[in-house]
């Protein structure tokens, strides 16, 4: 290869990695910046990725929904989108519907997180044959399951997992994408994400 | 420098061939030493070098694993980007230098730095663990690299990621087609550069995949093991054939592409034989049945075409997919396996992987011939069939078989020797 083509061969490769990696950071930066935040209940554990170090998993209250409580639409299926519609008018977002795709517009006090649809329970029985009214129908993940911390500070955020006094502050946009902006202890705000 | 195996059956032959005036007495050191002669550059550097490259990758995944929290994330990023841009740049610099292996260290550590920025990007917006999404930006970025700039070290690099991707997605449960595409872009690129480890790599990458969903196709035409493992046989058996057919064209890759058949051919084998499990219910005895007759079909027209395939081939090729249907049918419902048949079958196999390497002068087989034979006896012998006097028994019937085995051919092959010689005299 000559000189002059390798030399351009590289500037593509330098400037193609360059801009995938920007692109990544500008959708993020993007999603941080949208003016919609709710603030979710969470449970934290904490283990650790192989490549990017220590975190904790949020286990959130609005992973698994009871049928009965919170209306859910019928067709889900595991492996499907599902949009959990929000009220955000208290301190801590509660859910108000499951809804299988994203509603043309949000009233206002309301918004919209768009998740996983991992299993859908369809008798509401439990293993044993039993009555089960209050047993989960649905279980939904979110794209806001891992929160990375400094090497050897996850159990410091896992104690309040019995407490679940934790609430993660969630950036949303209209489409329902959600990315993590910070979190919250017992209503007060104990890390901030600056964008950079 | 370590004399080749080469160079040393040249020196052991020079000696009778000097006695029997072939080659003159005074031309055979100069012979000698033109066998070693170090006019080869030494590729230890090279590898060095790009072992450093790869360490120097790790070292930036930990530095992100560690997520420092004394330095801002635009800090970090800045950084981990500025070592990328250095290392491209460092990689034109000693291109113009005409420093061929430090370049390609360059590039190893260029792609390293993506993927570590990957993760950092991953880990500062707390994205979700995403390992397929991941590793597929990775291996696209190493992709692009390796072609643009034509690295070969880049493309090793790419291979191993994108075999890393196709795993991934595998082990969610899905079976993976995209992988194929770079996967190809990968291949060609391997061939355009002719650069052999990268080859070897692009069929490593294909055996993995097929492999990997294997499974997951598996569960989806509702198949156990055994059918599985059976119609897998079949196909490599395939693959083994046109390994064979390519030797008679004297195809480059096709030694490389009998030694991966046969090793996943032992490999399926011995788990087809120790796995406990029967046919899966209703899941039918057609397409494995299907499979064995097109490899047979397959070998028999081998045989009549290919000067080198021998008909004892085509009962060995046929073994491995039945052999292991043999296992699926006579394991019980308890899940005693039925070894004291099918052990002998492997070994059996594992001799004719030998006669077969002798045959066409191909050490590889020979060697795992040899290696199989002996970790199937190793593991016979630790897994005892019943009493360990009846795995003594069943080891001497065996020994004695095969010397005697070994007799009998010996005296046939002496035979055909002796008869060969009267014809053409």
């Amino acid at each position: 290869m000559s000189q002059t083509r390798i030399l351009i061969g590289i500037a593509i490769a330098v400037l193609f990695q360059t801009a995938l990696l920007g692109q990544m950071v500008w959708a993020q930066i993007t999603l941080l910046n949208s003016p919609t935040e709710v603030v979710l209940k969470t449970t934290p554990v904490d283990p650790r990725d192989i490549f990017r170090g220590d975190y904790v998993i949020l286990n959130y209250e609005i992973s698994a929904f009871d049928r009965n409580k919170v209306p859910i639409a019928d067709g889900l299926e595991s492996g499907d989108d599902a949009y959990v519609l929000l009220n955000t008018q208290g301190s801590t977002a509660e859910p108000l519907e499951v809804l299988a795709a994203a509603p043309s517009d949000l009233r206002q006090g309301q918004a919209l997180i768009r998740g996983h649809v991992n299993y859908v329970l369809r008798d509401e029985m439990t293993p044993n044959g039993s009555d089960c009214e209050d047993c989960p129908s649905i279980f939904i993940s979110y794209p806001i399951d891992s929160y990375f911390v400094p090497e050897g500070t996850g159990t410091e955020l896992e104690k309040y997992r019995d407490e679940r006094a934790l609430g993660v502050v969630v950036a949303l946009n209209e489409e329902g994408d959600a990315a993590i902006k910070g979190l919250m202890i017992e209503g007060e705000k104990i890390y901030d994400e600056p964008l950079f | 420098m370590w004399p080749t195996s080469y160079a040393k059956r040249v020196a052991s032959d020079l000696e009778s061939w000097v006695e029997k005036g072939w080659v003159s007495a005074d031309n055979a050191p100069n012979i000698l030493a033109s066998l070693n002669k170090e006019d080869a550059p030494s590729k230890l550097p090279v590898v060095i070098t790009v072992l450093g490259a790869v360490l120097i990758g790790f070292s930036a995944m930990a530095f992100v694993a560690a997520n420092w929290a004394d330095m801002s994330k635009g800090l970090r990023l800045g950084i981990l980007g500025l070592a990328m841009w250095s290392a491209y740049g460092a990689a034109a610099f000693l291109h113009m230098r005409n420093q061929v292996a430090f370049t390609e260290a360059a590039f190893v550590v260029g792609v390293a730095l993506f993927g570590a920025n990957i993760m950092l990007i991953g880990q500062m917006y707390h994205l979700p663990q995403d390992f397929p999404a991941g590793l597929l930006a990775w291996s696209l970025g190493g992709l692009v690299t390796a072609w643009v700039v034509q690295s070969r070290a880049a493309l090793a690099a790419t291979q191993l990621l994108l075999m890393g991707w196709t795993m991934a997605v595998i082990s969610e449960g899905d079976i993976h087609l995209m992988y194929l595409l770079p996967w190809a872009v990968a291949a060609l690129l391997a061939f355009r550069l002719d650069w052999g480890p990268a080859k070897h790599l692009a069929l490593i990458g294909l055996i993995v995949w097929l492999l990997g969903n294997s499974p997951n196709l598996a569960e989806n035409l509702g198949w156990g093991p055994i059918e599985l493992l059976a119609v897998l046989s079949s196909l490599f058996g395939l693959i083994w054939l046109a390994g064979i057919a390519g030797e008679e064209r004297q195809q480059p890759f096709a030694r490389a592409l009998q030694g991966y058949a046969a090793i996943t051919l032992l490999v399926m084998f011995w788990v087809g034989h120790v796995v406990d499990e029967g046919f899966e219910d209703g899941a039918g005895y057609l397409i494995p049945a299907l499979s064995v007759v097109a490899l047979l079909a397959a070998s028999v027209f081998a045989f009549a075409r290919a000067s080198i395939f021998a008909p004892q081939d085509i009962i060995a090729l046929a073994t491995f997919p039945v052999g292991i249907l043999l296992s699926g049918a006579l394991t019980t419902s308890d899940g005693d396996v039925p070894l004291i048949l099918t052990a002998p079958l492997l070994l059996a196999l594992c001799v004719w992987l030998v006669t077969l390497g002798t045959r066409l002068h191909n050490r590889f087989l020979i060697n795992l011939g040899f290696a199989a034979f002996g970790g199937e006896a190793l593991y016979l012998y630790l897994e005892t069939f019943g009493t360990l006097l009846d795995t003594a028994a069943f080891f001497a019937i065996g020994g004695i078989l095969l010397i005697a085995g070994g007799f009998v051919w010996e005296r046939l092959r002496r035979r055909a020797t002796a008869t060969q010689s009267e014809a053409t005299s």
